[in-house]
């Protein structure tokens, strides 16, 4: 089956060129940015109205056979720069706007990897203290960081935590002490979990457990953290992902879930977990 | 809730909801001051009797300047926190009341004042050396209160608007601030008198604060001081007249489901745990679930503005594209293609109706945005 593989205009997936390769070998694939995809498909921006049309007689001619195509979603954002292709950068549509008739056209296809979610169009895209609450709902054996989310100029009181770092609730690759500004407004303050870092990703059900200096994981942890793959895919509504933990001994901590793989890219075995995790889901 | 989304599409009939709330309003404001007076009692007898009889020795029409005003329900709502003290200061407001009512205060009355405001902050008493003189602010339809000087617009509080210290204003910001705010009102009314009708209803006042460091928060509504909105700093050339009527509707609307929700109950049930807020699906920054709760009704009721706005005959092109900018900025929210209930649910504890209702409100938003792309018109009032 051939597969379209969608990506947006700027914030552009960094595995879509190793998905593009691997699907070609398979029933063929293209790789195709979120505006060319829409308006493809016969969506257009009507400046009488200001709003967007879909010209289904365009899609019909473009995709007669959508019911035996396949999209690789792969839009985890969609930008300002998307939404400025889509209104000729008049400035009147909004980034939701285009999620809305992406997330109509989607259904016209036969099989969807990666569909709509909680703030992004393939899956729940969430700040860490949400993603904290949601893993620990589900699992209770490993921990999530110890937090403070202040509301307006609050003094947080840090004499508790160990670690202390002052971040955004959108960061979810910066656990390293910085110099901020701790009077700004709003101020979320994290405990950096104990031990060293480790990822698990996946790619549909296949997985894998790494670090970044490539070391040996120990096998209970190994073990643990594959076995979180199922949760994680399936609690962020992912096709793929990775998670990113501390392990302290035999101590996890959950610290972030990204539904891009930059750091996975880094993995000796992330191309045989791609196609794996690929081959099952075409399967 | 059916009524109440209805009265945000300010559709040419409005529910009952509109006008008789501020009725129910008033009686409950009077048995929540009651209640004060007969709790009293049990601290300090005198002064529960000095605030009887501070009460009763206002006329009528002061009676319900003083049950209505922000700063009353401020007090009423807190009050078992400090009885006496809070017993006390409604005392002098009804003194304050009365002394604006007789143009002098009763004797005894802040004997060193130099002045005395109203509970609005509409009117004000200076002490001169002919007597005391009546100074009124100007107001909108001889209504809401367009508030530089009083206590409560200097004042320094917990909210970002009013945590730093108000700035003087030069007399060419008031005149601009005048009449921006206005030409806003006047914009608003005659484009959707529903909302006209609101905002004289559910805003005692408006109350404008300089500060030049500000560069957040535009204006503001605060839920434990009912009829009040803040505006910042809307003398800058950035706070064009339109901006003030979205305030002006944003703000009141607030006011309205503040009292919507003193009255019949609040939509989130339980007090939420802002150690995790949900993201705005309008501004993409975590706000506490209250907040989202209200920007839901809010921005519906903006969405609408701008629908009403459209039918305006003779609009040039470029004001046109404005209006849908402004449009499809409002409708932004609703037009994510899952339920908004699901941004919530998880979140808070909400009264039985709240999500159902939610859900609703973008349901009709995303048909009324088809309807308009499908058949190039503009939409007409739903049909709930």
């Amino acid at each position: 089956m051939h597969t379209t593989i969608v990506i947006d205009e700027k914030y552009r997936d960094t595995a879509a060129v190793q998905l593009s390769s691997m699907l070609s070998q398979g029933g063929g694939a293209e790789l195709v940015t979120l505006s060319e995809f829409l308006v493809r498909a016969g969506i257009e921006f009507d400046v009488e109205t200001g709003n967007l049309n879909w010209d289904k007689s365009i899609f019909s001619k473009r995709y007669p056979d959508a019911r035996s195509r396949r999209i690789c979603n792969r839009v985890i954002s969609i930008s300002n720069a998307t939404v400025a292709a889509m209104d000729g950068d008049e400035g009147v549509l909004t980034p939701n706007f285009v999620f809305d008739v992406y997330a109509a056209v989607l259904k016209e296809f036969r099989e969807v990897w990666g569909e709509p979610g909680l703030y992004s169009p393939a899956g729940n895209l969430l700040p860490l203290n949400l993603q904290w609450r949601l893993f620990a709902s589900r699992i209770t054996d490993i921990s999530t960081p110890k937090f403070v989310y202040g509301f307006g100029f609050a003094n947080i009181d840090t004499k508790d935590f160990h670690r202390p770092l002052w971040k955004s609730p959108f960061d979810l690759y910066g656990w390293k002490p910085e110099e901020v500004d701790k009077n700004r407004i709003h101020p979320f303050v994290v405990d950096r979990p104990p031990g060293t870092p480790v990822f698990v990703y996946f790619v549909a059900s296949s997985a894998n457990v790494f670090t970044v200096e490539h070391h040996e994981v120990d096998e209970q942890i190994k073990t643990t953290l594959m076995r979180c793959a199922n949760s994680l895919r399936e609690m962020f509504g992912a096709f793929m992902g990775e998670a990113l933990f501390f392990a302290d001994g035999e101590r996890l901590t959950f610290a972030a879930f990204s539904h891009y793989v930059k750091t996975s890219l880094s993995d000796g075995h992330f191309a045989s977990v791609l196609e794996s995790g690929l081959k099952q889901c075409a399967a | 809730m059916f009524d109440m989304i209805h009265l945000l599409t300010a559709d040419s009939v409005p529910p009952p909801l509109l006008d008789s709330m501020v009725d129910v309003y008033i009686s409950r404001r009077k048995l929540d001051l009651e209640k004060v007076m007969w709790y009293a009692h049990y601290f300090s007898p005198a002064a529960a009797q000095r605030l009887i009889a501070a009460y009763e020795s206002l006329p009528e029409a002061s009676r319900f300047s003083y049950l209505l005003s922000p700063a009353t329900y401020e007090v009423v709502h807190v009050f078992d926190q400090k009885p006496v003290e809070n017993c006390e200061l409604l005392t002098l407001y009804a003194y304050d009341q009365l002394s604006i009512a007789q143009g002098e205060p009763p004797k005894g009355h802040r004997p060193d004042a130099r002045e005395i405001w109203s509970l609005t902050g509409g009117e004000v008493l200076r002490r001169t050396q002919a007597g005391w003189h009546l100074e009124e602010a100007e107001k909108l339809d001889g209504l809401v209160v367009i508030d530089f000087d009083s206590p409560f617009a200097r004042a320094i509080r917990d909210s970002p608007l009013m945590s730093r210290p108000a700035e003087e204003f030069s007399e060419a910001e008031r005149n601009e601030i005048l009449q921006k705010v206005k030409d806003a009102y006047t914009y608003v009314d005659r484009v959707a008198p529903i909302f006209g009708r609101l905002i004289r209803n559910y805003t005692r006042a408006a109350r404008m604060r300089k500060c030049a460091a500000f560069s957040d928060v535009s204006s503001e509504h605060v839920t434990n001081t009912i009829g009040e909105i803040r505006l910042m700093n809307a003398f800058q050339e950035a706070y064009s007249m339109l901006k003030v009527a979205e305030a002006l509707v944003h703000e009141s609307v607030h006011n309205l489901l503040s009292t919507y929700e003193y009255l019949f109950g609040h939509f989130l049930l339980r007090e939420d745990d802002r150690n995790y807020r949900p993201v705005s699906l309008w501004s993409g920054n975590p706000i506490p679930v209250g907040s989202f709760c209200h920007a839901i009704f809010v921005w519906f009721a903006l969405y609408n503005l701008a629908l009403h706005e459209l039918r305006q005959p003779g609009l040039t092109k470029e004001q046109r594209k404005q209006i849908q900018q402004r449009r499809n900025h409002y409708a932004s929210g609703f037009m994510v293609p899952t339920d908004l209930s699901d941004y919530l649910c998880d979140l808070g504890l909400f009264q039985r109706e709240y999500l159902p209702t939610i859900d609703r409100i973008q349901e009709i938003v995303q048909n009324l945005v088809r309807k308009e792309s499908h058949q190039g018109m503009e939409a007409t009032a739903i049909a709930v």
